[in-house]
Order: C-alpha cells, then structure tokens, then sequence
C-alpha cells in the first residue's frame, strides 16, 4: 500500500484521523522498553501483558505499548497506565495478571508495585507525584513514555510533525533560522554554541551542497541521555534535522551512532523508512520541493569521533582524528562542504521550538541558557536515572529532591559534571545553578549532560587518575600535549595514588594542565585536565594528603590503606571469610576473626560483606 | 586582498591566504616547527609552532603553520608565555624520546637541562610527526604507510604490518623523517617483484615516473648507480621531491568544471575508473550540471547488458530529459543506489558519491580507447572552455554559486547540443 503523503494539508487530515480513531478517553499502558528496562525484563514483562490481554480479550478496553525510556531507570521495569498516570515499579512479568484485572478491569491500585517515600515510607499512586518526576521539565523527554517508537503514527497522533508542517507552510528557511536564534537554543553535545548562530553561518556558506549532520557518538562514561531519546523518540531527531536541512538548503543527512547503541540504531532505522515511506524524507518532501535524504553512520568505538572534524573524517571514510578548526566546519566540513553538526538533543529540541514558539522556549532556563536539558543521574545516587531539568534549578534540588540523595546514609562528597572533560563540584557548590556559563565559571562544564555523583567513600585523586585514564586511552595521539601530555598526567596521578607522589608533582600537574588547554589541537586535549584542576581547586588537601602523609583520607586507595578486624564489633558470623579470595580472614564460628595483612589483597570484600562494620580501614 | 598584522610589534601587509608561519619565517624570525614541510599539507600536530594571537583583546593560541591570516591581528611570536608553552612540549617530547638529536636540539635551544618528565620508553625515536606518511600520499601517491593504533601507542607502518604492494621503496619517507626512524631495508627493497611477471622491481625512477622503465642492475644499492648520482646531482633532492608524482593526481578545476586527472574520459561525458577487474563509470563534471535540477535517474538494473552508445543513464528534470550514451560494453553488475534516492547527487559529487553504475568483471571493450592522462587533460579543456563560452562571453564559472541553476534551465538545449551531439565529429574529424 502507499501511504506516501503528497500534500502538507495531506499530512494534517492524516494526524486529525489518527486522533479521532484514537479517541483520548481510551486507556492505555505503557511499559517501558528502553534499555535499562530491557535489561531488567522489560521485554519478558511485555509479552506476559500481550498473552494475558489476548487472552482476557481486552482489546477494546485498554491498548499496550512497549515504549522508549521513561527515564527512572533505578526502578524498572516501569508500568504506567494512562490516564490516570497509575504508575507501577519493578514490575516482573508474574505481575502481569493482576494488573490487567485488578487495575484495568476493576479499577484497583496495586499497593506492593507503587512507588514507596523511603523516608515517609508512604505509598505514590500517580507518576507526578513521584518526586523523582514532580521536580522534573519533561519537554523534550516527556514523549518518550506516550509513543512506540516503532510506529510512525505514533509520534504524528502526538502532534508529531507538526513543526515540519509549519516551516515548510508558512516559514522562509531565513524565518525559521532567526526563530532559533531567538529561542536562544545552544547546543546539546558539550560546547553550548548557539544553535542559531551556527545554522545561518551553514547557510550563508557558498559550496556545491550541503550536509546536516547529527553527532549520536555519545562515549561519555555514564551518559545514556542521547541513546534513550534515539531509542524512545526517533522522529523527533528526524523532525529536527529536516527543519534543520530546510533552514540551511542541505539535501543530505548522516546520524553518526555509536554501533554499541544496537536498539537506537534499529529503532531509527524503521523510523527512518517510516518516514520515507510516508514522504517526510526523499525527494520533494510533503510536495515542497525539498529534498533530503538521512543515512546512518555506524561508529568504531573511538571516543574522538564524538568531535566534530573526527566524525567528519570518520564519516569520510578516514581515521577519526580531529583536524584544526581554524576554517569552521559550517563553512568547510564533511568532503569540504558547509555542514551543519548537532547532538541528539539539539536536535529533538527543534521542532518543539517550532511548534510552541521561540518565546515560549526562551522564557524556560536562565539568562544564557535557555529551556531544558537531560541529565543521567548515576554513581551514589538513589534514584538513577534520565532527568530532564530547567535550566537554572541547582545541582542541590537533582541530587537530592528528583535523585533522592545518597545511599546507605553517607556523606555527599562531589558531582561531576560533563563527562571525563569536566569537573568535580564540591559541597559546598551544591546551589550552584545549572546553566552553561555557570558550570564554566565554576571550573566544569554543562557537556553531554553526565551527571556522576560521589559519597565519602570516593578518593578524589582516584577518581581524576580514573578520568585522566579514560582520556589517555581515547586520546587519538595526534598532537603532542593530548598524547603525551596525558600520559604524563595518568603517570603523576598514579604515582600519588600509591603513594609515591613527590612535593614537586601539584605544580608540575597544574603546568601540565595549563599547556595541554593553550595548545591541544581539539575538545579532546583542552579540557581532558578539567577533572584534575577542579579536584585539585576544591579538593587540594586530598592531594596533600596523599603525598605528604601517604594517607588516603577516603581510605580507597589500595596503596595507602590496610585492612584489619575490629575485635568488639567482629560477631564471627563468618560472612568476610567466604567473600575473601585469597583466604586472609581465617576464624572460627562465632569466634572473633583475624586477617592477615600479608596475604590480603585490598579487594574490599570483607569491608563490603560485614554487617557489623567490624572490618576497618586505615 | 590584503591584510594588515602585527607581528612582534611590527607592522606588515600580506596576501590573503597565507598562513601565518610563512609570514613570521619571510620576517626571518625564526621559531621552531617538526611536523611542517612547505610542501605539504599543514598538519598541525607537534604544536610547536603556537604563537600568541590577539584580537579585539581577545587572546589565544594557535598553531602557525596553519593558521590562515586574519585583518588586524597582533601576533607574539616569543612571549613568555608562548616560551613557558614551548618548553613543557619540547619536554614532553623529550620524555618520549630522549635519544633523538633533533629533541636534544630543540631542548638545548629552550635552555631545558633536564625534562621533568618520566621517559618510559627512552629507544623510541619516532616523534609521530606524519611527515613519512605524508610525504608517501601527498608527493609520492603511493599510500603504502599510515598510522595505526592511537595515543602514545599510535605507529607509523604498512596496513596490518605487512609487506604492502603498494610501497614502491622509493625511499621518500626515510629522506624526509627528521629522527632517522624510518630506514630502508634493501633485503626488502629487493623483493618487492613486478606483479604477476617475476621480474625484479624497476628502479625508483621508474615508479617514480622520471624514467620509462629500468630494471635495476646494481641490487638497488643506490649509491652505486650511475642514474641516482645523476639525478642527486640534477635536483639536489630526494628525486620524489623534486618530481611530486602525486601533484599530478590533484583534481583541477577548467572553467569551473571539475577535472580528474587519474580517469579516463570519453566523448559521451562519462568517466570511467577501472577498479580491480570492474570498471565504474559515472558522468563527468561537464555533464554533471545537467543533473542539477534532476528529479530522476534512470539507470540500467544490475545484471542487464549495456552495449557501447546505447542508454547508460536517463537525466529527467522538469519537461527535460537527456539521454546519456555508454561509452563502453559489458555487464551491469552494480548501480549506485544513492544516486537514484537523490539524482542531484551526480551533479554534487560527480567523480565520488554521485557514480552511476559498474560493468564487468570482463568489460569487452577495452578501456585505453578512451582519453587518459594528457590526451584527456587537452580534450576536458578544449570542451570545458567551449561550454563555459555557450552562456557567458567571459567565460564565467558556470558552476559557481546559485546562479547554476538558472544558467542550465536558461541553456539546456545549447548545452546538450554541445554535450552529447557534436563532440565525436569535431574532435574525430581533426
């Protein structure tokens, strides 16, 4: 059958079709399917719910669907039910009955699968009373949970769209680009440079043709923000980047995706042959006489190729390395032609600018940072998860309202924000508001938008000797500071960390530090000493300590630590000797233990096991 | 256009598109560089060359030797800064490789007596500048070498370090290698055979292009032969240098149109490429503005037989369609499917993405029938400049810009005229 649409009001009778064939009071239940759900059973969950449904013939009464993230990935698999926005936790698929015929067919909540306060220990039946989702600005990320990504209609019987139907209207590509600039949207991807100001550079570039590209390379450590949007949310990438390619005169897309994202990559696979099949990619799009096809790219593994020049090199078939940006990629990027790059999130934030207009989108966020942006809330942290926030609202309210603060009652040490390029805030920073140049001014940056949260137990020399790591196994080795500069570091860093640290070693870090920012040739190598200059500016004595002491004030550094039983707390339940892996706890039952330092590896095991926290550290 | 900067305090104009490392060595002010060759590619990657550069009171710093300039930039050339920045490199590098002259050098030309750094691996001598392989793509055209792996890991050799075809021993990349890492092995040099004959390798001159064809008889000890001391002696060079086989390769542009010269050309305006035992064919930049408005290109479909003159491609745009002839015969075995989802593809990237289709494996016509080399470069321009002439007196880039468009809608019958109908008798019948 063709479902090509050949006319904007074509699409707009269809959208109005597809709504009324899906009238608003019917119910319907959403379970999330993205990836940390699936990992989790989503999937078993899914198929539980299906039988039961086909077997109760519930077809009229209540649809299910698998959809993208919902975002509170700490508790999955999720369940909501719409809606009323019931919303069950941990489901697994044995749950599946009850909630079709408890829930669906007599209308009663199930007490054990709602969210429980952990300190009012009260049960939260709706999914926005949750405080995880109460303090949260759903604007991009909110669609996820309504939407299968697999189907295109979908996402156009949520208004999807909608934003392409007004540009290609009543909307010049010069119009469409100045609504941009004056929704102040900055890029997604780490560098925040507005999106505005790069596409009508793009435009006003000479050259044969014209290249939008969507940089999906995400390699932060812990970041999943733009996978989950991919995942959950395709046609709003593909919404944005045609927008995007109508405002620049660009006839040709790439989304570069990280092959280790295998569900993003299918789901915008479909989602781009949807799209081409109804005529919202190919030639002459909706009858406007626009032309654009989008291709996926495939990436290797290589953290650098989330740089702009690297992908593009990457793209082109060469080894993904960075080249100077002297001459800028909007002017000469992909095969030498103007090209136009944005992240994930940029580019799904472009059609609900469209759709709801420059001025509503600038009046969310602060001064110099405008609407939304999507955080993964990992590390110590109890509830992990996608947030998405307004700019402006302070690390304080993400950590410990929406993430529920840390576990096991430790302290709060530091949140690292944006990735292994950025920084460690200390406590004291916690009202800091979130918005780019803040972060900057604070010695981290916005990033990608990882968000990593330490306790009392976390060595802030480890944990920069852990970033400087990362970094020196993605450095590219082009220019000499990232490569050997790198090197150098993780060796000093290192060198502390066990102990050996010599006085001489903070200046020569904090030197170090300084020519690798003045003359690294990419992102990459200027802001990898990030994680270094802001432990060592918050977190100095630590360093101090470690080199001067040779202590380690978390007590985490193998190096400078030793372990050994607590005889009045030590109840000889035996628990420490099963875990240890080279037999230095030895003891009777009931009986006070013993370790023998000789033998002990440090592996924390025993510390970890204990429950009478008879296993000390020094 | 001209430029006004200052550099070190002192005022100069320069031209347009200069780099700023060649204006600071015009000066004779000397500042220190390992990666840069004047004729190669600037590469940017031992930062050496950083300087200070000041706009609106805005400073930064840049490499350069690749650094385009700009109107009004102050520019330090031996700040204290830029000195501080200078030395921690050059200890970085000497931390790398400790044993190496030119490192020594540059270190005792900084006043380091001793690097802070930690040597892990003092024997290293490769100082990853990429002038090796470099040289070997850009002067020789050979792209025998690369890098492999990354970070301090990263390694100068043959893909998968094996014996590659494609290195022609010429020995470029060891005359150009600044730390002596790069030697060659003679034993290896003398093995590398004729393909499929048996015969022992020509001498270098030969792969280079500077003589027709000379097996050598000296085992390739160089310094024996009569011909290398005579070429030593001629270009005072290592003869790759001197002869850049690979600048020939570089795509020129006639009148506007893009011109290949590693292709073969035919009077129908299709280029063609042999790869391995298969021949891809697409059309040339001439022909390619003819697809610039295309809303369709009909291709033959994989497997059917394409005879030479009859339809290899249908350009339809708007009421106007164009038929291109093949110029050769043989089997489709593949067709470009991005050019079919977007036509105007063959008018974007006519030589790369915007291919028609392949023939083969045993094309049955024979592919030096068509123009090559210079034959090809004299026809390409004879016709480019007459077709250029078609629209504008002054022979205008017809391609540039966005007036291409209405410039084809406007000379659509004169072009296909030009194109495809008389090419074969005005330039046979001479």
């Amino acid at each position: 059958m063709n479902h090509r649409v050949k006319t904007i009001s074509g699409l707009r009778r269809m959208r109005q079709s597809l709504q009324s064939s899906r009238d608003g009071g019917r119910r319907s239940l959403a379970v999330c399917a993205g990836t940390g759900c699936q990992a989790c059973g989503a999937r078993d969950v899914v198929e539980a719910l299906k039988k039961i449904h086909r077997d109760l013939d519930l077809e009229s009464k209540i649809e299910i669907r698998a959809t993208g993230c919902h975002g509170f990935c700490e508790r999955g698999p999720l369940v909501v039910i719409r809606p009323e926005m019931i919303c069950y936790m941990n489901v697994k698929p044995e749950d599946a009955s009850e909630i079709l015929t408890a829930t669906v067919l007599q209308g009663r909540v199930i007490d054990h699968l709602l969210y429980e306060d952990p300190s009012t220990k009260e049960k939260i039946v709706h999914e926005h009373d949750i405080p995880f989702y109460k303090f949260q600005r759903r604007v991009v990320f909110g669609s996820n949970g309504k939407i299968d990504p697999k189907e295109i209609d979908d996402y156009i019987a949520i208004g999807g769209y909608q934003g392409l139907e007004k540009v290609l209207s009543s909307i010049k590509p010069e119009g469409v680009i100045d609504i941009i600039k004056r929704s102040g949207l900055r890029g997604r991807g780490g560098g925040g440079f507005p999106a505005g100001l790069k596409w009508e550079t793009c435009r006003k570039a000479g050259g044969r043709e014209k290249f939008v590209i969507c940089n999906a390379d995400e390699g932060d450590p812990g970041a999943y923000m733009d996978r989950s949007l991919l995942e959950g949310n395709p046609h709003s990438v593909i919404e944005g980047m045609i927008i995007g390619a109508y405002a620049i005169g660009a006839e040709e897309g790439y989304v570069y995706v990280r092959n280790e994202y295998p569900l993003a990559v299918e789901n915008l696979r479909l989602a781009i042959e949807q799209a081409k099949e109804y005529g919202l990619l190919g030639q002459n799009i909706l009858g406007s006489g626009l032309n654009l096809n989008i291709r996926i790219n495939r990436g290797g593994g290589a953290f650098v190729c989330g740089e702009s020049t690297a992908l593009m090199a990457s793209l082109e078939g060469r080894v993904g390395e960075p080249r100077a940006k002297y001459i800028h990629t909007v002017e000469q990027g992909l095969w030498d032609q103007p090209t136009n790059l944005n992240n994930v999130e940029t580019w799904a934030n472009v059609p609900i600018i469209i759709h709801q207009g420059a001025e509503w989108f600038a009046s969310l966020g602060t001064e110099g940072s405008k609407g939304t942006k999507i955080f993964s809330l990992v590390g110590k942290i109890n509830n992990t998860g996608l947030v998405e926030v307004e700019m402006g609202i302070s690390l304080r309210k993400i950590i410990f309202e929406i993430g529920g603060g840390i576990p096991g009652g430790k302290r709060f040490k530091a949140v690292q924000t944006g990735g292994p390029s950025g920084g460690c805030l200390p406590e004291n920073l916690l009202d800091l508001p979130v918005d780019f140049d803040r972060l900057q001014e604070a010695g981290s940056m916005m990033g990608s938008g990882g968000m990593i949260v330490m306790d009392e137990d976390n060595c802030m020399v480890d944990m920069a000797r852990y970033f400087v790591r990362f970094l020196q196994e993605e450095s590219c080795g082009k220019c000499t500071p990232c490569r050997e500069g790198l090197d150098q570091m993780a060796e000093i860093l290192n060198r502390i960390c066990e102990g050996e640290g010599r006085s001489q070693d903070l200046g020569l870090l904090e030197d170090l530090s300084q020519t690798m920012i003045d003359t690294s040739l990419c992102g990459l190598g200027l802001t990898a000493p990030n994680p270094v200059l802001s432990t060592l500016r918050y977190f100095g004595e630590e360093y101090e300590t470690h080199i001067k002491e040779k202590k380690c004030p978390a007590r985490f550094c193998r190096e400078l630590i030793s372990f050994s039983i607590d005889p009045e707390k030590c109840t000889g339940c035996g628990a420490c000797v099963k875990v240890c892996p080279v037999e230095a706890i030895i003891g009777e039952k009931k009986k006070v233990h013993q370790l023998d330092e000789e033998k002990c590896v440090k592996c924390r095991g025993c510390y970890e096991a204990c429950k009478f926290d008879a296993v000390l550290i020094q | 256009m001209m430029f006004t900067l200052t550099i070190n305090n002192k005022q100069v104009k320069v031209r347009e598109n200069a780099t700023l490392l060649e204006i600071i060595r015009k000066m004779g002010i000397s500042i220190p560089t390992l990666c840069y060759h004047p004729d190669l590619v600037p590469h940017g990657s031992c930062r050496l060359c950083t300087v200070e550069v000041s706009k609106n009171g805005k400073t930064r710093m840049v490499t350069a030797c690749n650094f385009p300039v700009q109107e009004k930039i102050e520019v330090k050339t031996h700040s204290d800064r830029v000195i501080q920045l200078r030395r921690t490199l050059v200890e970085l590098l000497l931390a790398r490789c400790p044993e190496v002259p030119v490192i020594q050098n540059l270190a005792r030309d900084l006043r380091i007596e001793k690097g802070r750094f930690h040597a892990p691996h003092p024997e290293n001598d490769c100082i990853l500048c990429g002038l090796c392989i470099r040289t070997c793509n850009e002067i020789v055209g050979a792209h025998a070498i690369g890098f492999s792996r990354r970070g301090t890991l990263k390694k100068v050799g043959t893909p998968f370090e094996v014996d590659s075809d494609q290195c022609i021993a010429c020995g470029a990349c060891e005359f150009i290698c600044p730390t002596g890492a790069i030697k060659m092995e003679m034993d290896r040099a003398r093995k590398i055979k004729l393909s499929g004959t048996g015969m022992q390798r020509p001498c270098r001159y030969a792969l280079l292009g500077l003589v027709d064809f000379m097996v050598c008889s000296n085992g390739f000890e160089c310094w024996r032969c009569e011909v290398d001391q005579g070429m030593e002696d001629r270009f005072k060079t290592h003869p790759a240098f001197a002869i850049k086989p690979a600048k020939n390769l570089q795509p020129l542009s006639v009148a506007g149109f893009i011109f290949h010269p590693d292709l073969f050309y035919s009077d129908e305006h299709v280029w063609a490429k042999p790869m391995d035992q298969r021949i891809r064919l697409g059309i040339d930049g001439m022909a390619s503005v003819l697809a610039v408005e295309a809303d369709s290109l009909i291709l033959p479909s994989v497997g059917s037989s394409l005879r030479r003159k009859e339809t290899l491609a249908e350009v339809v745009s708007g009421h106007k369609r164009v038929i291109i002839p093949s110029p050769l015969s043989g089997t489709v075995s593949a067709v470009n499917r991005d050019v079919v989802e977007s036509p105007n593809l063959a008018w974007r990237d006519p030589y790369r993405r915007g291919w028609l289709v392949m023939i083969g494996p045993d094309p049955s016509e024979d592919i030096f029938r068509l123009y090559s080399g210079e034959n090809a470069k004299v026809w390409f321009a004879q016709q480019a400049n007459h077709l250029a002439g078609l629209c504008s007196k002054r022979k205008r880039n017809v391609c540039e810009g966005q007036s291409v468009r209405k410039t084809v809608r406007k000379h659509w019958d004169e072009f296909v005229e030009q194109l495809f109908h008389q090419g074969e008798e005005v330039l046979h019948g001479k």
